[in-house]
């Protein structure tokens, strides 16, 4: 079997075969001594057309013209375009390449963009079946991503909740959730959300087992035990294993998404974000880290119906600087040294 | 955590304990706009009934921190539970609190004194023929020293704690009396008074205070009594929440 010895620092949704919530190991270390990606983001949402990849494409943008060397992968394999918001025109090798095994190795569906340190694996083109990836592929991919030579990756996630979605989502550094100030947008977050929630819970190593059949239990959000909500999960947990209570209670506390408001027009667009904080913790019992808000601004479809990334065509638009801004605040809460970003951060607490 | 039963009302606004009032009225808005009949940050997640229950939460947090002495009793009263809390970091091994080291115990040789051992599930052992209360090394050690009951009681004792998993409050009572301890040593011991004592025994919750407080209340009275405070309280908060929800 292939792997490596230190756990400590695998995900185990990147452990198990099987992408119930039955967790069979696999022996995938997401940290392996030989790494050199120092942080992987995730940019999900769980609804189409929230913006996930103008945002992944503009942080890439952003970061490599920090100086650092980024991948940006398209992980929305049933509609893959981050390559467009890039610029680049349809790709010669995809991940479906990659999949299907007709490309040697991730290596080879690296594709070179204009900007200095970026480069982009793109998402399946040509496979019907490639928006639904096997367990074995899955592991497979990531094994791969995470052994590119490259400071940051940047993974553009697709819609949906799928499991292997859920999956990438959970095993980032930064894992971002994207939504838009409407009621679509917000019920889909939520969803996207509890899904990687209960996911996380559900393939824990540091839960018995005792407690993660409740846990599954919880994930039919109809079941006969009347768990309904996170809190019943942990009363319930709490109630008859009550050790088992202090460990689901920590490790719900890891769980810590970030949040994002794409679109804001109004103050009230804005203080979603604050607003979803507060009930994620009420009713999930998490911390969610609000990243900030970005503006709505008409230099996004000018750009897209340009073919050319928005970073690029309007660098010294509002969006951007925030952008440039955030990714900033990012790289810097995790390396307090790393080098600022060419632009002026004149709108710096647009993305507090 | 949270799930409706933040710790605090400082950590139900995500406030700091020196907050000021006009942080207090910030954080207040804030949370009435984020549970407001309009707020769209409750779609599809947060039932009206609950949405009915936060709002309640907020104005009663508000109503006590937004007044100069409710909000310093209030304090006093966090403080104290504060200091009956139980450690989840590892203690600093060069700090040894009084009230989180039991007493030495006497040995063969009256001269020696022998730290208290651990039992299997990592509680004191209080069963020992040995054991006899150390004397009082300190001029003023809290929680005050509560007498023991008779050394025959402790096996049954030690088995009742370790395979109790419901932790109701007529069992405090019974391992209260197994251990001697009378009502009024027990408030003393606890700073409680005997009707928030008895309506904890018996369960009446419409007589508890807030949430906050009875959880502080159940960990103070296992920590005299010498009982796995975190697992006591923990299945007795969650009868506590349930019997106020459906009420």
């Amino acid at each position: 079997m292939e792997g490596y010895v230190d756990r400590s620092h695998s995900h185990p949704n990147f452990d198990h075969a099987d992408s119930s919530a039955h967790c069979e190991p696999f022996e995938l270390d997401l940290h392996p001594p030989s790494r050199r990606i120092r942080q992987i983001w995730a940019v999900g949402g769980g609804k189409g057309g929230v913006g996930k990849s103008l945002i992944a494409s503009s942080l890439a943008i952003s970061i490599s013209q920090a100086g650092r060397r980024v991948v940006a992968v398209d992980l929305d394999l049933g509609g893959a375009n981050l390559h467009t918001t890039l610029g680049l025109d349809l790709p010669r090798a995809t991940l479906s390449d990659f999949l299907t095994s007709r490309a040697a190795s991730i290596e080879s569906c690296l594709l070179p963009t204009d900007i200095n340190g970026l480069q982009v694996i793109s998402g399946a083109q040509d496979s019907v079946s490639a928006a639904n990836i096997s367990d074995s592929e899955k592991v497979r991919l990531m094994r791969s991503l995470i052994s590119l030579d490259t400071d940051y990756l940047i993974l553009d996630l697709g819609a949906g909740t799928a499991s292997h979605t859920m999956d990438f989502f959970l095993a980032s550094d930064i894992p971002i959730v994207t939504l838009l100030p409407e009621p679509t947008s917000i019920e889909n977050a939520y969803r996207f959300i509890r899904t990687a929630y209960y996911r996380h819970l559900a393939c824990s190593r540091r839960i018995g087992e005792e407690a993660k059949a409740l846990v599954r239990l919880a994930m039919d959000g109809k079941n006969s035990a009347g768990i309904n909500t996170p809190s019943d999960l942990f009363r319930e947990v709490s109630r008859r294993y009550p050790e088992a209570g202090i460990q689901l209670k920590k490790e719900i506390e890891r769980f810590q998404p970030k949040v994002l408001v794409n679109q804001a027009r109004t103050q009230n667009d804005i203080d979603i974000g604050t607003a979803v904080k507060t009930v994620c913790k009420r009713y999930f019992g998490i911390e969610v880290d609000y990243l900030g808000f970005l503006e709505h601004d008409n230099a996004v479809w000018q750009a897209v119906r340009r073919k050319r990334p928005v970073a690029l065509e309007f660098p010294k638009s509002r969006l951007v600087l925030t952008l440039n801004s955030l990714a900033q605040k990012i790289m810097r809460a995790q390396h307090p040294a790393e080098p600022t970003i060419g632009a002026p951060f004149s709108t710096m607490t647009r993305a507090e | 955590m949270n799930f409706g039963g933040p710790s605090s009302y400082y950590e139900l606004f995500e406030i700091g304990k020196m907050a000021s009032s006009r942080e207090i009225h910030e954080a207040y808005l804030r949370l009435k706009a984020a549970y407001s009949n309009d707020s769209l940050a409750l779609y599809s997640l947060i039932s009206p009934q609950e949405r009915e229950s936060a709002l309640q939460e907020v104005e009663e947090a508000y109503a006590v921190l937004s007044d100069e002495n409710k909000r310093s009793a209030y304090d006093l009263s966090l403080e104290r539970e504060l200091l009956a809390a139980p450690i989840d970091t590892p203690l600093d091994a060069s700090v040894v609190s009084i009230d989180r080291v039991p007493p030495m115990e006497f040995g063969a040789n009256e001269d020696l004194l022998i730290p208290p051992a651990l039992d299997d599930s990592g509680f004191f052992r209080q069963g020992d023929a040995s054991y006899r209360p150390a004397p009082d090394r300190t001029p003023t050690p809290p929680p005050r020293p509560v007498p023991l009951g008779p050394q025959s009681t402790a096996p049954d004792l030690k088995q009742l704690v370790a395979e109790e998993i419901e932790w109701r409050g007529a069992l405090l009572k019974k391992i209260r009396e197994l251990q001697g301890v009378s009502v009024e040593d027990l408030c003393a011991a606890t700073k409680l008074s005997k009707t928030y004592l008895n309506a904890i025994e018996t369960e009446d919750f419409s007589r508890l205070p807030a949430a906050v407080f009875v959880r502080g209340f159940v960990v103070q009275i296992c920590k005299v009594l010498k009982l796995p405070h975190e697992r006591a309280a923990a299945a007795y908060m969650a009868r506590c929440y349930q019997a106020r929800k459906d009420a």
